[in-house]
């Protein structure tokens, strides 16, 4: 399973991007860097990423750092899915 | 719009608008689990009575976890659609009690000190808001205890169809929650149709794709 592209089709679908998202790399930053990805929106690809995947996220699983770039996200959800 | 194209196609829809949601009574302080459960027995009561036919339930999202619960509550053969049905009830319950807590997150907070007093809150019984919204104890419960993803019910017929962007293809977590499903013997067809994720968005949009596999997935059944 390619977790890279699965995890960028999410955050294409909840930001609305339209494709822009698949071509970001790992070292692409997030939070901060793309202005779509509000607080908002990041629970929603919290919200996505669960459904997918099937994982759940707990409380303290997660913070700002978790977004801060592709490859901190793709990580958590390998880390996840472990 | 997917109610009058299964109209136009002969079937009967009632759509139930349940206590404190939409545009029906009450606040959402008055909405329960039970209580939801109940206006789907009055909703499936109704239609035997008046228009003599043995109804199929139909849910989006969270209902389809109201109508899981429904059936196994009451034994009911009754046959389901499941739109794009939520599979864990707890992880949905989770999600909600997380907008509280998206503005921690966007920042350097974590997300626990917002959700922990929260979850503290409603196991002893209390209600929380939330974007707007009250949500009972009893409620928050209800909606933890209903999931799709260990089996299906020992009888009934159950059909799933869901939307995706890109490549139509089940998700991980739908494929293993359809696995369990079969393992168990359940009547159930679970697809993946082409489209955009309406139920995410503040328009109203439609996947047409939806409604028609729907329809021709429950042609055998009795209008």
């Amino acid at each position: 399973m390619d977790i890279k592209h699965q995890v960028l089709q999410v955050v294409d679908e909840v930001l609305a991007l339209n494709g822009r998202a698949l071509a970001f790399e790992l070292d692409t930053p997030l939070l901060g860097a793309v202005p779509e990805l509000d607080s908002m929106a990041v629970v929603g690809v919290i919200n996505l990423l669960e459904e997918r995947f099937g994982f759940y996220v707990e409380d303290d699983d997660i913070d700002g750092a978790t977004f801060a770039t592709v490859g901190s996200l793709v990580a958590f959800v390998s880390g996840k899915l472990r | 719009m997917a109610a009058e194209a299964f109209a136009h196609a002969g079937w009967a829809v009632l759509q139930i608008d349940l206590t404190g949601a939409g545009d029906s009574g009450g606040s959402s302080a008055d909405a329960g689990w039970q209580c939801w459960q109940d206006d789907v027995s009055a909703g499936y009561a109704w239609l035997g009575d008046y228009l003599g036919v043995v109804p199929h339930l139909w849910g989006l999202r969270a209902g389809c976890l109201l109508a899981e619960s429904w059936l196994r509550q009451t034994d009911s053969a009754a046959s389901t659609l499941y739109w794009q049905p939520v599979l864990s009830g707890r992880q949905h319950l989770s999600q909600f009690l997380m907008l509280k807590a998206a503005g921690a997150m966007g920042g350097d907070g974590s997300a626990k000190a917002v959700m922990g007093p929260l979850r503290e809150r409603l196991a002893t019984g209390e209600t929380v808001e939330i974007a707007g919204y009250s949500v009972g104890a009893e409620l928050a419960r209800g909606l933890e205890s209903v999931s799709l993803e260990n089996g299906g019910r020992r009888h009934g017929r159950t059909v799933v169809v869901e939307a995706v962007s890109g490549e139509p293809k089940l998700t991980p977590a739908s494929a293993e929650a359809r696995a369990r499903w079969l393992a168990g013997d359940a009547a159930v067809i679970w697809e993946v149709v082409g489209g955009a994720p309406f139920w995410l968005t503040q328009e109203v949009t439609l996947a047409p794709a939806m409604t028609t596999r729907s329809l021709a997935l429950i042609g055998a059944w009795d209008q």
